[in-house]
């Protein structure tokens, strides 16, 4: 796992050195950034809307989100891995997608991007990485007692 | 035209990276709190080292890595709204993924995987980015506005 990890964050600083996938710095792969731009191209180009995007995908938008997708369904058809699976319950999914993203957006960073951030020595997102951690212990909290409490 | 292709290929390694080793950044956290269990952890050393050394090791190589490292001069350091939407949109992506039950990218992988749970997610997820930018961040500029 380390390696994988360590491959993804070589290759987000790989984008933004050699590939042209700046500014912003340390935008080399971001999971709400990228689909945000490419959502915002779309939308600009058909609707003619003056959606917000990162001056990178101006002219072409980003297209990590459609090669992650495309990599993992190759990924799972080889080894026999497609699953579709039940959804509990989908208006939860749902909002908690919807509420993700908007957290994420005004953090201005995914959690892989905000540990790239961090590692570029940005301090804003060296605090917004150790509120993601306070988040997500704060999360863990909360299911606890709402599971003791449903006992 | 480079970059979109740059990113669809490194979108394609790291989606097919991700279904093999099912990593996700969420668990490196939650799991070193709640079981003790640091091996997740490690996901997100590897990504702070690899990406460190990415923008050191391709900055000497002539590569774009401008103002590296920033700290004490990253750009608009400020006390006032820059850092409170650190803070809220840190705490507010930590809370809601824990509850979700991972990171955006291995619900992207989970998506490719053909999940529909993953599906619905990403949906909330798309809407959620629109909604964003048609109104939440007319509020922010709003707010930015006021206090600085």
């Amino acid at each position: 796992m380390f390696i994988v990890a360590f491959s993804i964050g070589s290759l987000a600083a790989l984008a933004q050195a050699f590939l042209g996938v700046a500014p912003p710095v340390a935008y080399g792969i971001c999971l709400v950034g990228h689909p945000r731009d490419l959502l915002a191209w779309i939308t600009n180009n058909t609707l003619g809307i003056g959606f917000v995007m990162q001056p990178v995908s101006v002219e072409v938008p980003v297209l990590t989100v459609i090669g992650i997708l495309a990599g993992s369904a190759m990924s799972a058809a080889q080894h026999k891995e497609l699953r579709v699976g039940k959804v509990r319950s989908p208006a939860l999914m749902f909002v908690l997608g919807f509420l993700v993203a908007n957290f994420a957006l005004i953090l201005g960073a995914c959690v892989l991007r905000a540990v790239v951030f961090a590692a570029y020595g940005n301090l804003h997102m060296i605090i917004g990485f150790l509120c993601i951690v306070t988040g997500v212990v704060a999360g863990v909290e909360y299911l606890r007692r709402k599971g003791s409490a449903s006992q | 035209m480079i970059h979109a292709l740059a990113t669809l290929v490194i979108g394609l390694v790291i989606g097919y990276l991700g279904q093999r080793s099912r990593i996700c950044f969420i668990r490196g956290i939650s799991h070193p709190y709640v079981l003790r269990d640091f091996g997740p952890a490690v996901a997100l050393a590897g990504l702070f080292i690899g990406s460190l050394t990415g923008f050191l090791t391709f900055g000497a190589l002539g590569g774009y890595v401008p103002g590296f490292p920033h700290l004490l001069e990253t750009p608009g350091i400020s006390l006032r709204s820059p850092m409170l939407f650190a803070v809220i949109g840190g705490l507010g992506v930590g809370f809601f993924s824990v509850l979700a039950g991972g990171c955006p990218f291995r619900f992207h992988v989970m998506a490719g995987e053909g999940r529909r749970a993953a599906a619905t997610y990403l949906v909330g997820f798309y809407v959620g980015i629109i909604y964003f930018s048609a109104i939440v961040i007319k509020v922010l500029r709003a707010l930015m506005e006021t206090i600085g």
